[in-house]
C-alpha cells in the first residue's frame, strides 16, 4: 500500500494525465481510499482546469505604445523620428539608477519641490534627450498633441508653427522623472535646444525662474499643471518664449 | 533574417506582458519588465538558435530579468517554498464548495486576484504551466530549478489557488446572506 508522502510528489503529473497507465491504476486505488489525498487532487484538479478555463481572458493585451518602444528596441539606429520617441517612456534601470545618482534629490509627489534639484534633473533630462532623441526633424503639433492625450491623459495645445516664435517642434517624450508622469516636448531654436515639460497636477517649484548648469528654467501655471521652459538661451528669450507657450496653453 | 526574428519575438508581446503582469502585479513595471526583456532579447539575439524554442527563451530573459529587477529595487522579500508557506497552504478551512460552482461563479478578476495573493514562486510556475502551457521540463529550464521543484509549486500554486477562491466565495456567501438579514429587519 503507498503512502501518501509517496503519491503527493506525483498528484500533479497525475492531475495533468502525464503519469503512465499501469503508474495511474495504482494511484487511483490510493487516491479513492484516501480522503487527505482525494482531497488534495481534487482541489488541484480544479484550480487547473479553472485557470485554463480562463487562460484566454488572463492574458492581458500589452499597451500599445509598449509594442511600439519594444519593436524600436530592435532597431535602435534605425528608427523614424517621431512618435515612436514619444513613446519611448523609460530608460534601462541602469540608466535611470545613474542619472539618480547624478542629481541625489529626493522629491515627492505633490509637494514644493527644491526648485533647485528638481531644475537640475529637468536640466539633465533636457541634455540627455536631446542628445539621444532631438534631431531637427520637424513634427505636427496635432500628433503631438494626440500622443501626449493618450500618454497622460491631457491635452497640451502646443503654438502652431505662425505662432511659435521661431520654435520648431522636434519631439516629445514621458520623463523619467517623477516616475514617468512628467511630459518632455522638444523644440529647436535655431540651433538651440528648447524644452518644455509639463509636471503632473500638484507638483510645483517653488521659484519660478532658475539658472542651473548653465541653463535658464522658467516655470509658469496653466490648467491646473505647471509648465516649465527650459533653454540655455538668454534668460529674456526663454521667459519671451514662456509667454508663447502661456499663450497657447491659455486657448 | 534578423528581421524575422524581431517579428518572431514581437508575436510574444502580449504573452510576456500578461506573464510579466502577474510577475510584478504593477502594469508600469511590468512594461518596464517587457521593453527589458525586449532589450536583452535583442542584443543576444546571436545566441539564439533558429528553429530552437523561441517562447522558452524569452520566458527565460523574462524570468531572470524580473529577478535582477526586484533585486535592484528591493521592493519585495525573495519568496522562496518555505515552510510558512506550506504551512499557509493547509490553513484553509470549511467545507469545499461542489468544484463545478467554483468554475462557474470565478470571474476573470476574482481569479487574478487570487493569483496575485499567491507566493510568487507558485504563482509563476502555476501560470506557465496552466496558462502557458510549457512542459514541466521547460518550466525547469525557464526557472532554473530542479523538476521535481517544478511539479512542488505547481501543486502547492493549484491547492492554494483553489483555497483562496473558496475561502473568496464563502466570505462572499456570508456577506451576500448577512446583507440580505439587515434588509429583512429593515424592510429595505
Amino acid at each position: 500500500m503507498a503512502r501518501c508522502s509517496d503519491i503527493d510528489p506525483l498528484t500533479t503529473p497525475y492531475v495533468d494525465g502525464e503519469v503512465p497507465p499501469g503508474e495511474r491504476l495504482r494511484l487511483a486505488g490510493h487516491i479513492d481510499d484516501c480522503p487527505s489525498c482525494h482531497r488534495n487532487v481534487t482541489a488541484e484538479a480544479a484550480a487547473r482546469t479553472l485557470v485554463r478555463a480562463h487562460a484566454e481572458a488572463l492574458v492581458d493585451a500589452a499597451p500599445a505604445d509598449l509594442r511600439v518602444r519594444c519593436a524600436a528596441a530592435a532597431r535602435p539606429r534605425q528608427a523614424g523620428w517621431g512618435l515612436a520617441r514619444l513613446s519611448q517612456a523609460r530608460w534601462p534601470m541602469a540608466m535611470a539608477a545613474t542619472l539618480l545618482l547624478a542629481v541625489g534629490a529626493a522629491v515627492a509627489y505633490g509637494t514644493i519641490y527644491p526648485s533647485r534639484a528638481a531644475a537640475a534633473q529637468l536640466t539633465l533630462d533636457h541634455l540627455k534627450c536631446f542628445a539621444l532623441f532631438g534631431q531637427p526633424a520637424a513634427l505636427q503639433p496635432a500628433d503631438v498633441q494626440a500622443a501626449l492625450k493618450a500618454q497622460f491623459g491631457f491635452d497640451v495645445a502646443l503654438p502652431d508653427g505662425d505662432h511659435a516664435d521661431g520654435l520648431t517642434l522636434v519631439g516629445g517624450r514621458r520623463c523619467l522623472y517623477l516616475d514617468g508622469s512628467v511630459a518632455h516636448i522638444l523644440y529647436r531654436r535655431g540651433q538651440v535646444p528648447v524644452s518644455l515639460f509639463v509636471l503632473p497636477p500638484g507638483a510645483r517649484l517653488s521659484h519660478t525662474e532658475l539658472d542651473v548648469l548653465g541653463h535658464t528654467a522658467v516655470a509658469f501655471a496653466r490648467g491646473g499643471r505647471t509648465w516649465v521652459v527650459l533653454s540655455r538661451d538668454a534668460r529674456a528669450d526663454v521667459e519671451r518664449m514662456a509667454a508663447v507657450f502661456g499663450r497657447s496653453a491659455a486657448q | 533574417m534578423e528581421a524575422s526574428f524581431e517579428q518572431e519575438a514581437l508575436a510574444f508581446l502580449n504573452r510576456l506582458y500578461a506573464a510579466a503582469l502577474r510577475l510584478t502585479r504593477h502594469s508600469a513595471d511590468a512594461e518596464d519588465l517587457v521593453q527589458e526583456t525586449y532589450l536583452r532579447a535583442f542584443k543576444s539575439a546571436h545566441q539564439y538558435r533558429p528553429g530552437t524554442n523561441l517562447r522558452g527563451w524569452l520566458f527565460t530573459i523574462l524570468h531572470n530579468t524580473h529577478l535582477n529587477q526586484r533585486r535592484d529595487r528591493a521592493r519585495d522579500p525573495v519568496e522562496a517554498d518555505s515552510d510558512a508557506v506550506e504551512l499557509a497552504s493547509n490553513a484553509a478551512d470549511g467545507p469545499a464548495s461542489p468544484e463545478d460552482e467554483l468554475l462557474r461563479a470565478t470571474l476573470d478578476a476574482d481569479l487574478r486576484e487570487a493569483l496575485d495573493e499567491l507566493p510568487e514562486a507558485f504563482r509563476e510556475a502555476v501560470w506557465l504551466r496552466d496558462v502557458e502551457q510549457f512542459s514541466y521540463d521547460e518550466i525547469a529550464r525557464i526557472v532554473q530549478v530542479p523538476i521535481g521543484t517544478v511539479m512542488s509549486r505547481i501543486s502547492r500554486g493549484r491547492r492554494q489557488l483553489h483555497d483562496r477562491l473558496v475561502g473568496r466565495s464563502e466570505r462572499f456567501a456570508r456577506r451576500a446572506s448577512a446583507s440580505g438579514d439587515v434588509a429583512a429587519r429593515t424592510g429595505v
